[in-house]
């Protein structure tokens, strides 16, 4: 296990609540390998009003490989969110990745993708079909129902 | 020239020069029976085999030559050429049969059993006894230029083993007094050539013995009276951490700690575009994507300069 988590562990223990605005903490603080998040819908977007968890796992060969992040399955309707499973599509987290990021930009990096979808590299192809087809009313439609439908409120 | 010594019965010892020309002759012979022999094998065991035992092709042909030649007795082709033949140390009578058996099974195992020697020694260096197979090369380097300075001025004997059993060249042959001029005046030319030699292996020599009394000088105290190791070995290049504010001054305040390990960098190293992060954590980085983690710059790792003092 790398050190590198540890450090950035106490930095933001050491920062404080106000500067953690996702709750960024470890599951067990015991074991540094598995991380937890709360995002809050941004405002203006149909996700306003609602807050999603968000789990970040933190692989052997972190920081040299990007930490891996995933909803709960079934709990976002997100053009880059496979529902059935949760996966998240961000380049950030894959191929854009470099060291000098760390577990709070990866969140915020999905916190962003959350307000600005991504079309073009979907895993839910329905709500990226209705975006690239500018039909908000029907995409809006849909991302509101399976909210108000989830388990999550 | 050693003729002086040679009594009434015994023949004049062959000079560095002619001793030199047979053994020239005879690897031309040997290296036409290597290509015979390797042909061959590649027609009973096939193309492979030869390609995979080059050396152990070459060694088993010069043994057999040897076997049939100075076993038995009979004159090499090279020897012939410039008529020289054994005698032994005395130049009074023939080697032993034994000792020329000897002298070709050395020959025939001993580079073995270097190599497995090297090996061995080399597998202690990985357990923490630095330099010790550089030393030894070094001795044994040393050592067979000795051998050879020896052979140029005395022109005694050519091949190490030669000398350890005692096989020595003589003219097989009376030799004339213009020949015996010809014969002095060539010595002198190959004593010229091994005081050359002799310079050549002290120059060599003196750092070569400088450093193996540096390791003993540095092993003695890392021992404690139990024989454990009480401190690791030092390395070559020492740390550099910019932990202590005395070192690399001009870095400022936060620029002290490294991007990526997010500690004060040790050994700090920058990537061609100017960013510096730690030696081992950008080369990590570089070998899985040869760019700078910060602003993507190419950076292929043989391009990380480490920063000194």
């Amino acid at each position: 296990m790398s050190q590198r988590v540890l450090r950035e562990y106490r930095r933001l223990v050491a920062a404080g609540g106000a500067a953690n605005e996702s709750n960024l903490h470890p599951t067990d603080p015991a074991d540094l390998t598995h991380w937890e998040a709360t995002l809050e819908g941004p405002q203006g977007t149909p996700y306003e009003g609602h807050s999603f968890p968000l789990r970040v796992t933190v692989p052997d060969k972190y920081p040299t490989l990007p930490p891996s992040v995933c909803f709960p399955k079934r709990t976002m309707p997100h053009p880059n969110v496979k529902w059935d499973t949760g996966e998240v599509c961000l380049d950030t987290l894959a191929g854009g990745w470099t060291p000098v990021m760390d577990l709070q930009y990866a969140v915020m990096a999905v916190r962003r993708l959350l307000a600005e979808p991504n079309p073009e590299s979907p895993l839910n192809l329905e709500l990226a079909a209705l975006s690239r087809l500018g039909d908000h009313k029907a995409y809006d439609g849909i991302i509101k129902y399976r909210l108000a439908h989830s388990s999550i409120k | 020239m050693e003729c002086s010594m040679t009594g009434t019965h015994a023949l004049p010892f062959a000079d560095a020069a002619s001793i030199v020309q047979s053994r020239q002759k005879d690897e031309q012979i040997e290296d036409i029976l290597i290509k015979k022999f390797t042909n061959v094998l590649q027609a009973l065991k096939g193309q492979l085999f030869t390609n995979m035992h080059p050396t152990g092709i070459a060694r088993a042909t010069k043994f057999i030559y040897l076997l049939i030649t100075t076993l038995r007795g009979v004159s090499t082709l090279g020897e012939e050429y410039v008529d020289i033949l054994y005698v032994n140390r005395s130049g009074r009578g023939l080697p032993k049969r034994y000792s020329r058996l000897l002298f070709i099974l050395s020959t025939f195992l001993g580079p073995y059993a270097l190599a497995k020697l090297t090996k061995r020694l080399r597998k202690g260096d990985d357990e923490g006894n630095m330099n010790l197979t550089s030393v030894f090369d070094g001795m044994i380097d040393f050592l067979l230029q000795f051998h050879l300075m020896t052979f140029y001025v005395k022109g005694s004997y050519y091949n190490v083993f030669k000398r350890i059993f005692g096989l020595r060249y003589a003219i097989g042959h009376k030799v004339d007094s213009a020949e015996g001029k010809m014969r002095e005046q060539n010595a002198h030319t190959y004593k010229i050539l091994g005081y050359v030699v002799l310079i050549q292996s002290v120059s060599k020599g003196i750092p070569i013995i400088k450093e193996l009394l540096k390791t003993r000088h540095k092993s003695e105290p890392q021992i404690n009276e139990n024989g454990v190791l009480t401190e690791k070995p030092q390395t070559t290049i020492s740390k550099i951490s910019l932990r202590d504010p005395e070192v690399m001054p001009f870095i400022s305040g936060p620029s002290r700690d490294c991007t990526l390990c997010l500690l004060p960098m040790t050994n700090p190293s920058c990537a061609p575009c100017g960013h510096t992060y730690c030696w081992d954590c950008l080369f990590k980085w570089c070998n899985e994507r040869p760019e700078c983690p910060l602003c993507r710059q190419t950076c292929a790792p043989q391009q990380i300069l480490m920063l000194r003092q």
